[in-house]
């Protein structure tokens, strides 16, 4: 893990460290089965995902199985990484996401909302917590949210991040199935087209 | 899974419907496992787009999934360390021996449950299975790939064979070899079934889910102890092949791809046999219990190829 200072509480806070031509080329590493690329995928990215993943459960066994399945699979998928698509921290997350997903729909768990709790809790200051870090893609996707309606916002929260299906949604919030859908489609459509632009930019500037 | 080839050109817009009442999002869900697309419908997705979409999630997954990242404990780190380590050299090994991947191996879900009594005895080896059978487990065995048995690592894998057998030596509980007649020595199996049930509150008792096998799973978490009773297993000759079981802590083994081995153990004779598990690693909640015929000795990953007993909490 990339060795980064404390970085207090507010949103602001959160930065990004863009690395496109390191990322690429660790990826690249794995794919090649290059051994020395473990220590290295492990060091900038084991803290994403142990972060992600643990909003599975508090049970540290559940979440370092999925973390291992996780890492397996992306040693499984680098050779299909592609960098015009997603940044390479961003295409980890993406395998991140299924793999909790999936967990969490098998054992019919619903993410459990406790942030303040948690803020709040005794060793919330620990070293090993702190605010996390964000990728540039990441904090781009987190502008566009930060621009939705709360409806929006919360629908596509409930989609992405806890993984509930469309009916579920819809269910839950009293938000007809089709509004359900169109949030959720005319969001991840605008994060979508917000990276395209970003990597655009990029690519010009290089 | 892969959405599908050939997709049609299409609107790089807004996502849309298309003509058989599938969109992008779908397409999405059925990645994540809560759908599955017809022929057809892969045929018409737009792979493209729906990849971009998911990353689109996977952004705000890191964006709004989790405002705090919590360091990997070092030991959990270490253990991911050392198995992507020996991934990749068994992985080099494979590919080199015989083109397939070991990762793929490992993660290849439960196949269907299996064989009954009597299929450990028509699997091709020379041995013959004799209904007086051996008691004694052979020695420890470890086997890191499955399959690779007289393959040289490439030059350059050397290092990381060697950093794998390292971890081998220290994770060799995996493959752990049970003596049952050393075990038996502390005990007779079958009394100290009835304290550890008689003294353990938090003990479960989960039967086999297979058709002619009677018995039983008897396990604590609190203690991380257990015990197989076992009706109608065939007999194995232990130069041949072995039983070995697999704990998961969940219930899905497609998603558990690694398991922690409880021990080699071999079926003597006829009728009930009861076996102490042998779990080398806290599991902290046992969810599933399989028992795989596997080479003597065991193995450190099995290929799940052949599964003779299941028990689970469902």
């Amino acid at each position: 893990m990339r060795a980064t200072d404390r970085r207090g509480d507010c949103d602001d806070a959160l930065y990004m460290n863009p690395r496109s031509a390191q990322e690429t080329s660790l990826l690249a590493r794995v794919a090649e089965g290059d051994p020395s690329a473990v220590k290295d995928v492990l060091s900038r990215y084991s803290a994403l995902v142990w972060s992600l993943s643990s909003s599975l459960s508090k049970d540290l066994h559940e979440v370092e199985d999925v973390v291992q399945d996780i890492f397996v699979d992306v040693w499984r998928s680098a050779a299909r990484y592609d960098p015009a698509v997603a940044s390479e921290a961003t295409f980890i997350a993406t395998i991140a996401r299924r793999r909790v997903i999936d967990r969490r729909r098998r054992a019919g768990r619903r993410v459990d909302p406790e942030p303040l709790e948690e803020e709040l809790a005794p060793g919330a200051d620990d070293e090993g917590l702190r605010q996390v870090e964000l990728d540039d893609e990441a904090l781009h996707a987190r502008e566009v949210v930060a621009q939705l309606s709360g409806d929006r916002r919360r629908v596509l929260e409930m989609s992405v991040v806890e993984g509930l299906t469309h009916r579920e949604i819809a269910s839950d919030t009293g938000i007809p199935l089709g509004t359900v859908k169109s949030h959720i489609r005319r969001g991840l459509a605008e994060v979508s087209e917000k990276l395209k632009t970003r990597r655009g930019v990029m690519e010009d500037g290089s | 899974m892969m959405v599908g080839p050939g997709m049609p050109s299409r609107d790089r817009g807004m996502p849309s419907r298309d003509r058989d009442g599938l969109d992008e999002l779908e397409a999405i869900a059925a990645l994540e496992g809560f759908g599955v697309l017809t022929e057809r419908q892969r045929a018409l997705v737009d792979e493209e787009r729906v990849r971009e979409l998911e990353h689109a999630a996977g952004a705000l997954f890191t964006a709004l999934g989790r405002a705090r990242v919590r360091e990997a404990p070092e030991d959990a780190q270490r253990r991911l360390e050392g198995l992507l380590s020996t991934q990749v050299a068994a992985d080099g090994q494979e590919t080199r021996g015989r083109g397939s991947s070991h990762l793929h191996d490992t993660l290849r879900g439960l196949p269907q449950r299996g064989a009954s009594r009597g299929d450990i005895s028509q699997r091709d080896h020379s041995g013959s299975l004799s209904s007086e059978g051996a008691a004694v487990a052979s020695s420890p065995e470890v086997d890191v790939a499955p399959g690779t048995g007289g393959l040289r690592p490439a030059p350059f894998l050397l290092g990381w064979v060697a950093a794998a057998a390292l971890l081998i030596a220290t994770v060799v509980a995996y493959g752990r070899v049970v003596s049952l007649e050393q075990r038996l020595g502390e005990g007779p199996a079958d009394v100290r079934l009835q304290e550890l049930v008689a003294t353990t509150p938090d003990v479960e008792v989960l039967p086999w889910a297979t058709d002619g096998i009677g018995g039983d799973v008897t396990w604590s978490n609190a203690k991380n102890e257990g015990f197989l009773r076992i009706d109608g297993l065939a007999v194995n000759d232990p130069a041949v092949a072995q039983y070995q079981l697999w704990i998961f802590r969940g219930l899905d083994p497609s998603a558990e791809a690694h398991p922690v081995s409880g021990g080699v153990f071999d079926v003597d004779r006829e009728g009930q046999v009861i076996v102490p598990i042998d779990a080398q690693l806290e599991l902290g909640r046992a969810g599933m219990f399989v028992v795989t015929v596997e080479k003597p000795g065991g193995v450190m990953v099995s290929d799940r190829e052949d599964i003779v007993l299941v028990a689970s909490r469902v």
